[in-house]
């Protein structure tokens, strides 16, 4: 019985998903500091239902009107970019309006990451937007992505 | 209860016991005495005969007790486990660390769990980058067109 139970907990560690924008300065805006405002909506999608996209992990969020949040986000988002392999960026009025950057890989280098920003404030619309991404899928096939 | 019936249900007895000294759950106590009824006897069945030639095996003297015949099941509990962290690292291998299975949005302070209404917010949010992303693509095509104009008038 005890065998059993060791050999299972042993199985079962690989299985333990670590964070995984842990590392990144945008970790701090997921996960909790906006999920009960009420103009904020943040997603969560992980595991087989991202794998059409080759991807593993989805997690999203967008602030409606909140114009004051966007020195934070363009903040962080700046700072995990400065070490992205990638980027595709656009400002606009002096801010950071769009932003599109592969970021390094995890530290097994087996999964990609991307990073996804847009500051409609910037053209005077009022969404702010973040997505990290995560997965084996390539810079190209995640553009793609978008157009689906 | 006669003399046939009493070796009937003695042999039956005896080939549990044999049942019992192959899956290994016998205890020491009990396993000698399975040994020495084994010895004393003269029952023959497939079940005892085997019985016979393991213990005989076993009291020729080689250092192999009977707890190290491994059983069947223990042998089918332990391909089990292997199987499983075989399957365990080839999906560590072939996916990188196995996310957890999630799909959940907070919506104004809402919790929703409905994987269309996830996904639907997931394409939303998807589509205005999409929009965006032409947009500032459109932007940089523009300006390279606007150079090349430029770059056209001017003499070398």
């Amino acid at each position: 019985m005890k065998l059993n139970a060791l050999i299972l907990t042993i199985a079962m560690l690989p299985a333990v998903a670590a964070g995984a924008q842990e590392g990144l300065s945008v970790n701090g805006l997921f996960n909790g500091p906006y999920r009960d405002n009420v103009h904020a909506t943040e997603t969560v999608i992980s595991g087989s239902g991202l794998q059409e996209y080759n991807l593993s992990v989805y997690h999203s969020l967008t602030l409606s009107g909140m114009s004051d949040e966007v020195p934070v986000f363009e903040a962080a988002v700046l700072k995990d970019a400065a070490g992205a392999l990638d980027k595709e960026v656009a400002f606009r009025n002096g801010r950071l309006y769009y932003g599109y950057y592969t970021l390094k890989p995890m530290s097994d280098g087996e999964l990609n990451r991307y990073l996804f920003y847009l500051n409609q404030h910037a053209v005077g619309k009022d969404k702010l937007i973040l997505i990290y991404i995560e997965g084996k899928a390539g810079r190209a096939d995640v553009k793609k992505m978008l157009k689906k | 209860m006669n003399r046939h019936e009493y070796k009937r249900q003695s042999m039956r007895e005896l080939e549990l016991l044999a049942e019992r000294y192959f899956d290994c759950i016998l205890d020491e106590e009990e396993e000698e005495r399975f040994l020495r009824l084994l010895a004393m006897t003269d029952m023959s069945s497939p079940v005892i005969d085997e019985a016979r030639a393991v213990a005989g095996y076993c009291v020729a003297g080689k250092q192999r007790s009977a707890k190290t015949f491994v059983p069947v099941k223990r042998l089918l509990h332990v391909a089990a486990a292997i199987a499983f962290i075989i399957m365990a690292g080839v999906g560590y291998i072939s996916y990188g660390e196995m996310p957890e299975e999630e799909c959940y949005a907070y919506v104004g302070g809402q919790r929703i769990e409905d994987d269309d209404d996830v996904f639907g917010l997931m394409h939303h949010d998807l589509s205005v980058l999409e929009e965006a992303s032409a947009d500032v693509g459109l932007d940089v095509r523009t300006q390279m067109q606007m150079m090349g104009d430029v770059l056209e008038t001017v003499e070398f």
